[in-house]
């Protein structure tokens, strides 16, 4: 085996050189041609320039012979090369007929910025909340990185994390899939009351959906539904409240801790039906039972009586 | 398909549409929605006599919520075997008509309107057995959930704002039985088989003069 590639290697060597050969005699010939004839010592140069051009034409096609003769020699390799991903390289649109490419790269370091500063906000505030006028970090703090931004987390982590909080709790039902490559989708099944789609980004909880037991989580080509809201108000209204929940829980320093509390305060939803408002003691107002969960307490209140 | 509950409603003037109107304008006050009428109706089919053993009873039911199904419900009076059919089933009636005849006079309906308050659906149905007033019977319907066990306090308080005292604290025994299963169409079915029972059996006119609602 090793053989027959060693010889076409050698043979594939020495057709280079030829061609290298030739290509140096044809610059040779276009240099000589280029300079013209040399005028200082004109008396044999006129004599010299043609026969020069002459003798360069012939060199050039010897070797141009050469070169057929040991092209001929070639065998064409019958192994297809493979060349992965850069083969689609000749497919790429240009881009000034599809600015997608540029808008796509403008929007994601416009949110990597925000989740940078943000991330830096976060630790600059809660550092020392009482000396709001004296913030000295030092300068190279400020520029530094985070090491490890929450949008772009390893996948082990996050299911990890989800897993956690499945074990958490008994009646709370947590399926995570990834139909659109890295980021996670989270289907909820809370007892027999509701099922709930949650949509990640990285580590961070980018969206709700709440809706009734009774409803389907797929859509009819059988994908995950992340957008259909539920037909009935309750679960509405609980969906709001959940990406209220989301956003108040959310927080760029500890984000496997806000996710851990989101999915505490969606599992207070287990008695939404049975639950009386702590503040009137009734199931029903405007015909809805309490929809809204106090952040700490997970005490039950309606839309209305909310403190 | 949430879970049903029905109630009848005492009806102490004997006249139907008194009462129904009561009703009515009591659950308008509630933000109500009216949406379209309803129609749940029951023929009765006895065992013939020689078919032996004792007479069986097979109730047939047809609800417009579900349209194309017939319900053929077969009552040992210990225990209750629910069939949920095509439509086409009712031509099927007439061949079986050696073993199961029809009592023409027993044919019981419950017609009337149907309304949207929030997620709960409200019939009030008027009760005419072969053409006779019978009484009131409502049908409440709470959409988002599946189990009784689950919302039954909460239907309890809805019924309660409109009907009053007449909705009695304690869990109706057949949900009782299946408090906390997943409710289907079929549940539905045989509470209005059962209402219908006690309709025809009973003394029509229950329970104490209505009183007023609570809230």
């Amino acid at each position: 085996m090793a053989a027959p590639e060693c010889s076409s290697v050698e043979v594939l060597t020495t057709n280079l050189n030829s061609l290298r050969t030739l290509r140096s005699s044809v610059t040779l010939f276009f240099k000589i041609i280029a300079e013209g004839p040399k005028e200082e010592n004109s008396n044999d140069g006129e004599h010299s320039f043609p026969e020069m051009a002459a003798k360069c034409l012939t060199d050039v096609k010897n070797n141009l012979r050469d070169l057929e003769t040991h092209v001929a020699g070639l065998t064409p390799s019958t192994v297809p090369v493979s060349l992965g991903n850069t083969g689609l390289l000749s497919l790429d649109p240009s881009p000034d007929k599809l600015p997608l490419y540029h808008q796509l790269l403008d929007c994601y370091t416009y949110v990597e910025k925000i989740h940078c500063y943000s991330t830096l906000m976060h630790s600059l505030l809660s550092g020392n909340n009482l000396k709001r006028s004296s913030v000295s970090l030092p300068l190279s703090t400020k520029r530094r990185r985070p090491a490890q931004l929450n949008h772009s987390v390893p996948q082990q982590q996050v299911d990890m994390l989800i897993q956690g909080i499945n074990q958490m709790f008994q009646d709370m039902n947590l399926n995570i899939s990834r139909p659109f490559g890295n980021n996670a989708v989270v289907q909820v099944t809370l007892g027999q009351v509701l099922r709930a789609v949650v949509t990640f980004r990285g580590i961070l909880i980018e969206w709700v959906v709440v809706r009734a037991y009774n409803e389907p989580l797929v859509d009819e080509d059988g994908k995950v539904d992340l957008y259909t809201p539920s037909q009935y108000k309750v679960f509405q209204k609980v969906t709001d409240n959940a990406n209220a929940a989301m956003l108040n829980f959310c927080s760029p320093g500890f984000s496997d801790l806000s996710v851990r509390s989101f999915f505490t305060w969606l599992h207070s939803f287990v008695s939404l039906f049975t639950d009386v408002c702590k503040k009137c003691n009734y199931h029903l107002h405007n015909h809805m039972p309490p929809t809204w969960r106090e952040f700490r307490t997970l005490d039950p209140f309606h839309e209305e009586c909310k403190p | 398909m949430g879970v049903s509950v029905l109630q009848i409603f005492p009806d102490a003037s004997r006249s139907g549409c008194i009462e129904t109107e009561k009703l009515h304008k009591r659950i308008m006050n509630l933000d109500a929605v009216q949406c379209g009428m309803f129609t749940v109706d029951c023929d009765s089919y006895y065992t013939t006599a020689q078919t032996g053993g004792g007479v069986r009873k097979m109730h047939i039911v047809h609800n417009t919520e579900t349209p194309a199904t017939t319900y053929a419900i077969l009552d040992t009076g210990s225990k209750q075997v629910t069939l949920s059919a095509d439509y086409l089933f009712d031509l099927m009636l007439p061949r079986l008509d050696h073993m199961y005849q029809s009592k023409k006079n027993l044919k019981i309906e419950s017609k009337g309107a149907k309304y949207e308050v929030g997620d709960f659906v409200v019939k009030i149905g008027t009760v005419t057995m072969s053409g006779h007033y019978k009484g009131i019977l409502v049908e409440v319907e709470y959409l988002p959930s599946v189990t009784p066990a689950l919302c039954w306090s909460l239907m309890r308080e809805f019924m309660q704002s409109f009907m009053g005292s007449c909705v009695k604290p304690t869990v109706p025994p057949y949900l009782q039985n299946k408090f906390h299963d997943v409710h289907t169409p079929q549940d539905t079915v045989q509470q209005y088989v059962e209402k219908f029972n006690e309709f025809r059996e009973g003394p029509t006119f229950t329970g104490a003069t209505p009183s007023a609602p609570s809230s």
